[in-house]
């Protein structure tokens, strides 16, 4: 997918002492992409009180003066699954008592998903000045996306609450794999903001074929219907549907049901061929990323 | 005396993307290919900086001079770690704060006090940092109550202070400069430059590009004159200078 630029074959000699305006920098040796790329993904997971507070920084700018904030957006999702809950139980003929409470979940851990992909494809377009005015690296832009749409889906999860205690929806013990799936998402999520970025600085039209493409992965990932209303076909789409396995280890935990291993077995499998993937191209355009914005 | 930064064959070539090299050209490259495309396949790039080499000491402040476009900036920018070379290789000793923008990340919605952090972490300051200083940036700007609401209330005047203090209240070992630090506002230029001079005292090295020579004749020692992206001449700022402006006599007649 990406074009090999000619000077990435020259015979890179030693470029050391990538400085570190929040970490005091001796000056430390790295002779290889390979060393500088894992040297940011150190320092940037290591920085993590800056992420934190240029998340928070993000979310301050973005709903500032008004009175309830963040929870802006969970009001208009809440009337969504409100509204929609009822129209699609009444389509699908069940009880909304008990559609509510998966669709709430599905839907707003869809919600986490598909803003992760969006935003994710502006991890570096979005945050140019910074990029162009401050050393800081490069990973930290990842996980600051990352932490907060998490922070906006901590939010979120008011109305989950609020449908169960509608609902009278029971809890039990199976909840508690929400964190490993809350993890599994979160790990995730830095190393496709970091893919996508990446992908979309440099080409982009990416941004384009994503955002089209998440339009119709909610119609086909079962957020809005159960994967056994379509019979032998629901369960193919189901299988064959990343975003679905991911949003199993956080919806089915939430329902109280545990999550099959097979579940977990795919979303661990392909984290780690995400990180990998993503790690290889990282290493490899780490000097010119920068020059692509 | 120790050599506290080296550069040794720095190259930079910076490649150019326009939308004609985008997914299509890539795709078109990579499935139609031919000899047609052949030229298209190496991307343009800018022979930004070829070939630096200097070393700085202890106590060393550097002028960058020479003509717009020679590279001043962009070398700057490696230096501060923005730009990753392609090509050799840059050893520090100490801790770099590069200060290209007064108050980077400023927010005109924010309180002054808010601000002094975010400006401060931007910076490259720890929280622990930002905290000891906060009261002598308040007392230097003389913000008073202000400090409490948001800088969109501020005059200009305020704002540069602000951002002054703020930058000043910093120690770096090697510190980059761009044209270097205003003073701002008129009635605090004496307590300003009081403060400045304080500053740049405990900095150990100190690198500064400018168009003004008697901004650089004041901050640095050393010069080195860049052309087109080459070290045109190294080493003492009125040698250097002089170079610079024959050179300059040299076009104009």
């Amino acid at each position: 997918m990406t074009q090999d630029f000619p000077h990435n074959r020259m015979p890179a000699q030693s470029f050391s002492g990538v400085l570190m305006q929040n970490v005091a920098s001796e000056s430390t040796e790295y002779s290889t992409n390979r060393g500088m790329a894992f040297d940011d993904i150190f320092r940037g997971i290591k920085s993590y009180r800056l992420w934190h507070y240029l998340a928070m920084l993000e979310m301050r700018r973005r709903y500032r003066r008004t009175i309830i904030g963040p929870f802006w957006a969970t009001l208009s999702i809440g009337f969504f699954i409100l509204c929609m809950g009822v129209v699609l139980s009444g389509l699908w003929g069940t009880n909304s008592k008990e559609f509510l409470p998966y669709f709430s979940a599905g839907y707003i851990c869809w919600i986490l998903a598909s803003s992760l992909i969006t935003e994710g494809c502006n991890t570096f377009i979005s945050n140019e000045a910074y990029l162009k005015q401050l050393s800081i690296p490069y990973i930290l832009y990842a996980c600051l996306v990352t932490w907060r749409n998490f922070i906006t889906f901590a939010h979120h999860m008011v109305i989950f609450f609020l449908v169960l205690l509608f609902c009278q929806y029971p809890i039990n013990a199976n909840i508690l794999w929400f964190i490993p799936g809350l993890a599994i998402n979160f790990i995730a999520g830095i190393w496709l903001c970091l893919l996508l970025g990446m992908l979309c600085v440099r080409y982009r039209d990416v941004q384009q074929i994503i955002t089209s493409l998440l339009q119709l992965a909610m119609f086909v990932t079962p957020i809005m219907w159960k994967p056994a209303q379509l019979g032998a076909k629901g369960l193919l789409i189901t299988k064959i549907n990343p975003l679905y396995h991911y949003i199993s280890i956080m919806r089915l935990p939430l329902l109280g049901e545990a999550p099959s291993m097979e579940t977990w077995a795919i979303t661990i499998l392909l984290t780690c061929l995400l990180i990998m993937l993503t790690f290889e191209l990282f290493t490899k355009k780490y000097r010119t990323l920068i020059y692509w914005l | 005396m120790t050599v506290k930064l080296q550069v040794e064959n720095l190259s930079l070539n910076i490649p150019i993307i326009g939308p004609d090299r985008s997914f299509r050209t890539s795709l078109r490259n990579k499935y139609i290919g031919g000899a047609i495309n052949t030229s298209e396949t190496s991307l343009v790039t800018v022979a930004a900086l070829t070939d630096i080499n200097f070393s700085l000491n202890s106590g060393d402040r550097l002028a960058l001079v020479g003509h717009n476009g020679a590279g001043k900036t962009t070398l700057l920018n490696v230096l501060a770690g923005i730009y990753k070379p392609f090509k050799g290789k840059i050893t520090y000793k100490g801790k770099v704060t590069a200060l290209f923008h007064q108050a980077p990340g400023i927010d005109r919605d924010d309180t002054g006090l808010e601000n002094i952090r975010t400006i401060g972490s931007f910076l490259g300051m720890t929280t622990g940092e930002i905290a000891s200083k906060t009261q002598d940036i308040i007392e230097f700007t003389e913000l008073q109550d202000f400090i409490n609401l948001p800088v969109r209330t501020y005059s200009s005047g305020m704002i540069a202070r602000l951002g002054f203090a703020v930058a000043t209240s910093m120690q770096p070992d090697i510190l980059l400069l761009d044209e270097g630090i205003s003073v701002g506002d008129q009635r605090f230029a004496h307590k300003a430059k009081q403060r400045l001079q304080q500053f740049y005292d405990t900095i150990d090295v100190m690198i500064c590009a400018s168009h003004s020579n008697e901004l650089l004749r004041e901050l640095c020692n050393k010069a080195l004159l860049l052309e087109h992206g080459q070290v045109k001449a190294f080493g003492d700022i009125e040698d250097v200078l002089n170079i610079y402006n024959q050179e300059q006599i040299a076009v104009t007649s």
